[in-house]
């Protein structure tokens, strides 16, 4: 391996030695010198829009933007000069001209803060509601960095409505310093593009192009523009007044099989925001709107049951820990193998999942247990495990050379599967995608088909054959989806949770599974049975032993699974909800 | 090569016959500006005339020749005898001329303006000796007015598509020495040196490489561009030939505003001629050159003449100029190395490979080489479109071109938006890239505008400020914000609540502006405030101290007054008031009633050119309020 060849450049008068291929703005940060910026990030396309990071660099003309400016060897820059400086100041203050700005100028700011919380009967919180960033404000520190003490030019108020009226979060556009950077990472890291500029001169401000909401042009809710907004004009509703957090926890979010990366944010031992970790090995910070959104609602709802409840006659009853493990133990002693029927969720932590098969086949002695896809796929359970068990790792579709997706659409779910499959349609792998009503991927892809579940499996079946050269049609979609595979390695096949509620789902499952063995096709399975993983390898399967699959070798398949049976539908003493609701099949 | 041999030399028969004619024929002056002058009017009139009088004549719609303010100019050839033209042609003097001159054979020479033949005619002048027309060489507007630009006939007839033919001699580096030679210089306004950008494209490796055209000519009041495309297409698409060839570009972008469509429609009938007669394509004349033209069309944005926003909406994106570097010429259009050059620079190439660099350092100077086109508008009496070449003085310009003006001279306003006006004490200035930077003024494409002491020069700032600042992207701070907050200090300042610290701010937020900003576009947009600051100090001390507006513009600073010893009471002025601000009984002096009036100047123009007065109503400062 060849190691990088360092420059030389100087820096302020200071010689130092940088790694090539980067900014003077990067080159600079890491040797301690902090130019301030509102419009440059690490992981956005370098842009020059804000004009702050300003510096002077022998042999270009002007005062060219540190963060554009690649490093070469020999460079000569200087970047705290007087006249920069002045410069800084004055761009500022033409930033802060169009930014309400109360929490810098207004006279009652140190007595405001003084006066948080208040002691009433209704929890309502005194102080400045004026802004949502207060204290943890990027333009603030920007300000403070740059050292600006006063302003005389006229501040304009767009007077903009605030717009609240979507889910997650809100926009006030009066706070918003058209630094793009929302622009960026929603085109460029994304891959969606709702967000654009609009207008231009004094009346430039950003939103979905021709003035449509965000739910029609688009949007995933996903949240990446929040996340970089430097001011308080895009902010999470559910962390909004809540405050600069003071810890910060990294976890797995549970609500798919994907297990992205949540930076949980806690204040006050509670958790207030979830932000995306782009330094994930999982995900690369490409979270949907649920680990994004929902983990910190959910987390915090009133209806969140946070104690042990029993229910009486006259309704549920607030009980201890320890006397509901007694009530319970109570009801459960004595019980035969056959009384019980444990129901677990496929959410459950892996510890969650062995103790309850533990519990059920040591304590109770029964093999009764039924994961909820049990109860949701019946018969097709076994097919359906056979293509998850053979689910490629998504990096593979950097490689692919075709890509067809079938029930899936990545707006809400599943998002780095999304992106990376509009990466690489992008760069021109062909994309087909049958879906209904709809998908988010029809935009990219070649040939879209948008036809009712119930005939999926008739036209998997007829491009089996036409791949293969069997027979079936060769005209229309089919025909170009059979085109463009035929020959190409490898193909990738991304199925997706729709199919799991189609009509006809057996036929379904069948014929992705011959894709997959007739035409070596590599198959991705997007789910939402976040740890089925988990419980198939922990036992948590009727007739399953923890380890068994494992000992099997991962080429069995589900060829060798077999699960004892469980009635189901048998009327039984007590039914045992781990984790999960009542199934709506289950006999009252 | 021999394919177009033969056709040049069937079009140069053409264009013989065309000369040696045996019936009338009569040239109309039909671009945008003959047009608007009522050209199209003239031309069915020309056809019903010849029709009722049962008389053939060959009609040819040509293009501009150059002096706007003889539009609309009809010229007659008979056989035998010199082109004659007439200007400022009326529905009404349209038959006489026609009667005389076709009818007749005899020249109307009261209404002729100049003819086009060797030695005097007639008592006619010829036309190239006309004061207007005599001092200018015109080397890229030299068809302009005398050939049909729908007729590549006549293009390849004065030698058209040699220069071409010349290069593909050549090798693409001699084709760029040649033009290093000339000392071309860009005619887009930054006057980069032409040779300089192309050798730099040359010279980075890429299959595909792109020519583009800027034909955007955002300024407002800049014609240069549009003229030379509707008068003489061939000039442009020839050049962009050249220009791709020396850099090894497969395809041509002409980047055209919307705004233009009879240009567009002149260079859709071009790119199709020269399509049939193998100019466009798959080896073309027989060399190993292919190369096609495309047109893409702008959607009104100023900024899209910036050459990385234009390249930004080529690819159909939001016209956004981008960071340098990279630099287009490296890395532009999809990546692509790309050379983006003005029309007029264009225009120039092929007269520079056909008659040689030798041939062109003839006109300018050192430096500046060439000529150069300008729009010469303004208060001057002979307004146009003229080539005049580098070096020329602004005085000749304005006094011997122009004709001078009919009020004594205030200032000269160059290059656009971008530009900056000049004062009396600049009339000697030569006419080049340096002179006119050093004045803090740029050449820009070429706009000339001249201002009389009726012109407020405060209000020429906000004009110009007006238009940056709502063309203005939003992509960068000082740009966006800045030109906003200069804006509303001048708009104070001309409705008498300036400020003494404005002058200070204005020049502040204009190098911050200057400086600060991503493109062109902000970085000269000051240029306007701060060169009127420098030269008409005096004027804005007016405005904010005195609460004066000498040129009597500004309406919050000046009222309308009648002198009554010389009012008649004629009532005319009371006829044209649309508020009724005027009053008065009939033969006794009227009275203006200030809060009524709206300052539209209509009663001042009409006691000034009908009334039987004539002077009798004055625009003063107005009382400074206390």
């Amino acid at each position: 391996m060849t190691k990088e060849k360092m420059l030389s450049i100087t820096i302020d008068n200071k010689k130092v030695s940088v790694r090539p291929n980067q900014t003077v703005l990067e080159a600079a940060r890491d040797n301690a010198i902090d130019i301030p910026s509102l419009c440059a990030l690490p992981h956005l396309r370098a842009y020059g829009a804000c004009r702050l990071c300003v510096v002077e660099v022998d042999g270009l003309r002007g005062f060219p933007t540190s963060c554009t400016t690649p490093v070469e060897d020999g460079m000569v820059i200087r970047t705290d000069t007087a006249e920069i400086k002045i410069l800084r100041q004055e761009v500022l203050k033409l930033v802060l001209s169009e930014h309400p700005g109360s929490c810098l100028f207004c006279d009652q700011a140190a007595e405001c803060k003084k006066y948080m919380g208040t002691i009433r009967k209704v929890g309502v919180t005194t102080g400045c509601r004026y802004c949502p960033n207060d204290l943890h404000c990027e333009l603030q520190d920007v300000v403070e960095k740059v050292g600006l003490a006063e302003s005389s030019y006229p501040v304009l108020y767009h007077n903009f409505p605030v717009e609240k009226y979507d889910p997650f979060y809100d926009r006030d556009y009066n706070l918003c310093v058209l630094c793009g950077r929302c622009v960026r990472v929603c085109s460029e890291v994304r891959l969606n593009s709702t967000l654009s500029f609009k207008q231009r001169g004094r009346l430039t401000t950003i939103g979905p192009a021709f003035d449509r909401s965000h739910l029609d042009a688009g949007c995933e809710f996903c949240g990446a523009c929040v996340q970089v907004c430097p001011t308080g004009a895009l902010a999470s509703k559910v962390s909004k007044w809540t405050g600069k957090p003071d810890a910060e926890t990294s976890t797995t979010c549970v609500y798919c099989p994907v297990g992205c990366t949540i930076r949980l944010q806690v204040k006050n031992d509670q958790v207030v925001d979830a932000l995306p970790d782009y330094s994930s090995e999982v995900d690369g910070g490409l979270i949907c709107v649920k680990g994004r959104f929902a983990v910190p609602e959910y987390v915090n709802h009133f209806d969140r049951l946070a104690k042990p409840q029993e229910m009486t006659s006259m309704g549920y009853n607030d009980v201890s820990w320890d006397d509901a493990a007694a009530k319970a133990a109570e009801k459960l002693k004595g019980l035969g193998p056959d009384d019980c029927l444990f129901v677990l969720s496929p959410q459950l932590s892996n510890e969650d999942l062995f103790a309850a098969q533990e519990f059920a086949r040591q304590t109770v002695g029964s093999e009764a247990i039924a994961p909820s896809p049990m109860f949701e796929l019946g018969d097709d359970l076994l097919p359906f495990i056979d293509l998850v068990l053979r689910s490629e790792p998504y990096a593979l579709i950097d490689q692919a050379q075709a890509i067809v997706s079938v029930g899936f659409d990545s707006r809400f779910g599943y998002t780095p599967i999304g992106i990376a499959t509009k990466k690489a349609a992008r760069k021109g792998v062909f994309l087909a995608s049958l879906s209904f009503p709809e998908s988010n991927l029809d935009m990219l892809a070649e040939v879209s088909m948008r036809e009712e579940p119930g005939r999926w499996a008739e036209l998997l079946k007829s491009l089996i054959d036409c791949v293969s050269g069997s027979g079936g049609a060769i005209d229309g979609d089919v025909g170009r989806i059979a085109d463009a595979t035929r020959g190409a390695s490898p193909v990738l096949l991304i199925v997706g949770p729709q199919i799991l509620s189609a009509p006809g789902r057996a036929d379904i499952l069948k014929a992705l599974l011959e894709i997959r063995e007739k035409l070596s096709w590599k198959v991705i399975v997007a789910h939402p049975y976040t740890n089925l993983l988990g419980m198939l390898t922990l036992g948590a399967f009727p007739g399953l032993k923890p380890g068994d699959i494992v000992r099997n070798g991962p080429s069995a398949g589900a060829v060798s699974l077999r699960f004892d049976p469980v009635d189901l539908n048998k009327p039984r003493k007590v039914v045992y909800l781990i984790g999960e609701v009542l199934p709506a099949s289950l006999p009252p | 090569m021999n394919n177009l041999t033969k056709r040049v030399e069937a079009a140069k028969e053409k264009w013989e016959t065309l000369q040696q004619n045996k019936e009338p024929i009569i040239y109309i002056g039909a671009a945008s500006c003959g047009r608007a002058a009522g050209a199209v009017q003239l031309l069915a009139q020309t056809n019903r005339w010849l029709k009722e009088n049962e008389t053939t004549a060959k009609v040819v719609q040509v293009g501009c020749i150059g002096p706007c303010y003889l539009e609309p100019l009809v010229d007659i050839q008979m056989p035998g005898q010199p082109r004659v033209s007439y200007n400022n042609v009326t529905p009404k003097t349209l038959p006489v001329i026609l009667g005389s001159h076709v009818g007749e054979s005899v020249p109307y020479d009261k209404m002729a303006i100049g003819h086009f033949g060797k030695d005097s005619y007639n008592g006619i002048p010829r036309f190239y000796d006309l004061p207007m027309l005599k001092p200018q060489v015109r080397i890229v507007l030299r068809n302009c007015g005398l050939i049909d630009p729908e007729e590549i006939d006549h293009y390849l007839a004065v030698d058209g598509y040699q220069g071409l033919a010349n290069a593909l001699n050549m090798s693409p580096e001699d084709v760029i020495g040649v033009v290093h030679h000339a000392g071309l210089r860009g005619r887009g306004g930054a006057g980069f040196p032409t040779f300089k950008k192309w050798t730099v494209c040359r010279n980075t490796p890429g299959k595909q490489k792109y020519l583009i055209c800027n034909a955007d000519e955002g300024d407002p009041g800049a014609f240069m561009n549009r003229s030379l495309i509707e008068s003489d297409p061939h000039a442009l698409l020839e050049g962009m030939l050249i220009a791709g060839y020396a850099i090894g570009a497969s395809q041509g972008i002409i980047y055209i505003r919307a705004e233009y469509p009879l240009a567009i429609e002149r260079l859709h009938q071009a790119i199709g001629q020269m399509r049939e007669y193998g100019l466009l394509g798959e080896h073309i004349l027989g060399s190993d050159f292919s190369f096609n033209v495309k047109l893409k069309e702008g959607a009104g944005a100023f900024v899209c003449g910036e050459e990385t926003a234009l390249i930004q909406s080529i690819e159909g994106l939001r016209g956004m100029p981008r960071s340098r570097p990279p630099f287009p010429a490296i890395s532009g259009l999809h990546g692509c190395p790309t050379i983006i050059n003005n029309v007029e620079t264009l225009g120039t190439l092929p007269n520079i490979l056909r008659n040689g660099a030798d041939w062109y350092n003839r006109f300018g100077k050192e430096g500046n080489r060439g000529t150069k086109t300008f729009s010469l508008v303004g208060k001057v009496r002979r307004q146009g479109l003229i080539e005049v070449q580098l070096g020329t003085t602004l005085r000749q310009i304005i006094f011997d071109i122009g004709g001078g003006l009919q009020k004594p001279f205030k200032a000269i306003q160059t290059g656009g938006p971008s530009g900056g006006c000049l004062s009396e004490e600049f009339l000697d200035q030569p006419v080049d890239y340096e002179s006119l930077a050093a004045a803090g003024s740029i050449m820009g494409s070429g706009g000339l505008i001249v201002m009389d002491e009726d012109t407020c020069i405060v209000d020429v700032a906000k004009y110009f400020l007006d238009f940056t600042q709502k063309e203005s992207c939003g992509k960068c701070t000082p740009c966006r914000v800045g030109t906003r907050h200069i804006l509303e200090i001048l708009e104070r300042i001309t409705h008498g609540e300036g400020h003494a610290d404005d002058l200070l701010a204005l020049r502040t937020l204009g190098d911050t502006i200057k400086k600060g900003s991503l493109c062109g576009l902000g970085q000269t947009a000051p240029n306007p405030v701060l060169t009127t600051l420098r030269y008409f100090r005096n004027e804005y001390l007016e405005h904010i101290k005195d609460g004066r507006c000498r040129a009597v513009v500004c309406k919050d600073l000046i009222e309308y007054r009648v002198i009554k010893e010389k009012c008649t009471g004629c009532q005319a002025c009371v006829r044209v008031c649309p508020t009724g601000a005027i009053t008065g009984p009939r033969s006794e002096p009227h009275n203006v009633d200030a809060t009524k009036c709206i300052k539209c100047r209509s009663c001042y123009v009409t006691c000034r050119f009908e009334a039987i007065a004539g002077d009798a109503i004055v625009i003063r400062s107005a009382e400074k309020k206390s």
